[in-house]
């Protein structure tokens, strides 16, 4: 199986601006990451539902004239995901904590429940939600940590491929 | 009544009590899920008995989106009134996985994974396995029915689609012989599609792509495609009208929408016309017990009418031992024996007797070609329409 990187760079503002451009971003990358699998469409769909909620949290919680920068690999078992980003003030720390519980995941359905039936604007601060769906119904595995430079984040996900697209 | 949003739409069909989700449901604000909240509880209340949630043709559902369904439940649940099902489809992976959570809050609200158990003989032909049976059967086939789907009105610079395309063979060589403008093959079966994707490597066929998909489902716009085929397909699904009206739907008006279907009282053969005879009417009853219909060839032209399209014309497609190679024909025929007798033999719990019957038919007509004065033949029936302007 050939592997790939794919590097990526958004200004924030653009996604901020119009929405739909995290769709067209994650179908994009899922569409070309996807011809590296068998099962290309399930594959594909996956990859693309995964990206689009990563990308979502990413344009969130970046300020306005932020740059986000996406690499997207190929690894043993499945695919990862990296986001190197600033944060807007203040919102590094619940951030963090969040994927700290995701990880614990003897609460992670109750968790996901809760935030379903939750208020409706409750996960708009950095897509808590989105998160939440990616390790509960996709497997994915969330990590972050803040980046060299301060008021940035960078933050890893894995793609469980092999595992999920069956 | 329907609900448009910026990249979905949701349609309520009263007759089904469905409301159908198509597009790409993305959404940006807690605003825009209010809005479908409020239009699934309006349905709700116009609605009696169960309400059906379908997303068989919708690609994409953000964590939001399922946010807005978690809240309708939630409200469903309080009004007690309506049972809710949920349609999802293995071909938008993302419905399997996304939705079932929502089980979680009522114990009321069903999935049904519209393509699991498909079609009654599903396992058996859309594994690997049944790719060499499709491949022999496209080499004595393919000679005559190029000639017949230019009869048909497939013309050069067609943009074309195969429905139920299988290995892709059929939709590779109509590119290349028959000079087809575009072409794209879709079928459910995993394996076949790629299959349909090495061998148009192997072809350098630039023009053609293929899909996995649903024939009853298809996420394909309207009114595409010059000439829409589906060959050898009907016969295997219990509504075939259902693929029918999407063949329908996504050929130009004035395009031709083209079927094939076995008919299994056109298998002929001589000597031994009896054992012959005998086996297929067999394997026609033992088709309709695993949910196909092997003598709906002649049902074709009537499928068609019904459906309003004009200009129909059908035609024999003819293979016998006059026409095809006497070789490759005995593999089709020894492929089909074992598919009959082991494979749906196996499925139907057949006995040994009830097998020896069946298969004695086959080595009858495998003599019968291998002789050079024997005679048999593979009756089928094509059928195309116009699509009204």
């Amino acid at each position: 199986m050939a592997t790939f990187t794919l590097d990526l760079s958004f200004p924030a503002e653009d996604f901020q601006r119009e929405w739909q451009r995290c769709s067209l971003a994650a179908n994009y990358a899922a569409a070309y990451a996807a011809y590296q699998f068998d099962r290309r469409e399930q594959v594909e769909n996956l990859i693309s539902t995964v990206a689009n909620e990563a990308l979502e949290t990413a344009v969130r919680l970046a300020p306005p004239d932020a740059d986000l920068q996406f690499c997207l690999s190929q690894v043993e078992g499945g695919l990862r995901l990296n986001s190197t980003h600033p944060v807007r003030a203040g919102a590094a720390g619940p951030y963090l904590n969040l994927l700290g519980r995701l990880a614990d995941d003897g609460r992670l359905e109750e968790m996901y429940l809760e935030l379903l039936t939750s208020d409706w604007d409750t996960d708009d601060y950095f897509n808590q939600l989105g998160l939440t769906m990616i390790v509960h119904d996709f497997g994915a595995r969330l990590a972050a940590r803040p980046g060299s430079q301060p008021d940035r984040i960078h933050t890893e996900i894995f793609i469980p491929v092999e595992e999920t697209a069956v | 009544m329907k609900h448009i949003g910026k990249t979905y739409t949701l349609t309520y069909d009263p007759l089904d009590q469905q409301v159908e989700f198509t597009g790409v449901c993305r959404l940006s604000e807690a605003a825009e899920a209010r809005q479908i909240f409020r239009y699934l509880a309006q349905i709700h209340d116009a609605a009696q008995g169960a309400l059906q949630l379908n997303f068989r043709r919708l690609r994409y559902m953000n964590a939001r989106g399922i946010k807005a369904l978690a809240h309708f439940i939630t409200w469903a649940r309080r009004q007690n009134r309506r049972q809710i099902k949920l349609v999802a489809a293995h071909v938008v992976p993302w419905s399997v996985r996304e939705l079932s959570v929502l089980t979680r809050l009522w114990s009321d609200v069903e999935i049904i994974i519209y393509d699991q158990n498909f079609y009654k003989s599903q396992n058996l032909i859309e594994d690997a396995a049944f790719i060499p049976l499709l491949r022999n059967q496209t080499r004595i086939l393919w000679p005559l029915e190029k000639k017949i789907l230019r009869q048909h009105g497939l013309e050069k610079g067609m943009k074309t689609a195969d429905i139920c395309c299988g290995c892709g063979d059929v939709p590779l060589l109509i590119s290349r012989e028959l000079g087809a403008g575009q072409v794209i093959g879709i079928d459910h079966s995993e394996a076949a599609i790629a299959y349909a994707r090495n061998l148009r490597r192997q072809f350098h066929v630039q023009n053609a792509s293929f899909q996995r998909g649903d024939a009853t489902a298809l996420m394909l716009e309207d009114d595409q495609f010059d000439f829409v085929l589906c060959r050898l397909s009907l016969q295997i699904f219990s509504r075939p009208e259902q693929i029918l009206q999407e063949l329908i739907r996504i050929a130009k008006p004035g395009g031709r929408v083209y079927a094939v279907c076995e008919d299994y009282d056109l298998v002929l053969g001589h000597p031994e016309s009896d054992a012959i005879r005998h086996t297929y009417r067999l394997a026609a009853e033992y088709g309709d017990q695993m949910g196909m219909d092997l003598r709906s060839g002649k049902k074709l032209y009537g499928m068609l009418a019904e459906a309003r399209l004009e200009d129909i014309r059908t035609d024999y497609l003819m293979v016998d031992t006059g026409n095809a190679d006497r070789e490759a024909f005995a593999r089709v025929i020894e492929s089909w024996q074992t598919f009959s007798v082991e494979t749906i033999g196996g499925e139907l719990g057949l006995n040994g007797a009830e097998r020896d019957t069946l298969q004695a038919g086959y080595e009858a007509q495998l003599r019968a070609i291998r002789s050079p004065y024997g005679y048999t033949t593979w009756g089928l029936t094509a059928c195309s329409g116009r699509k009204p302007v």
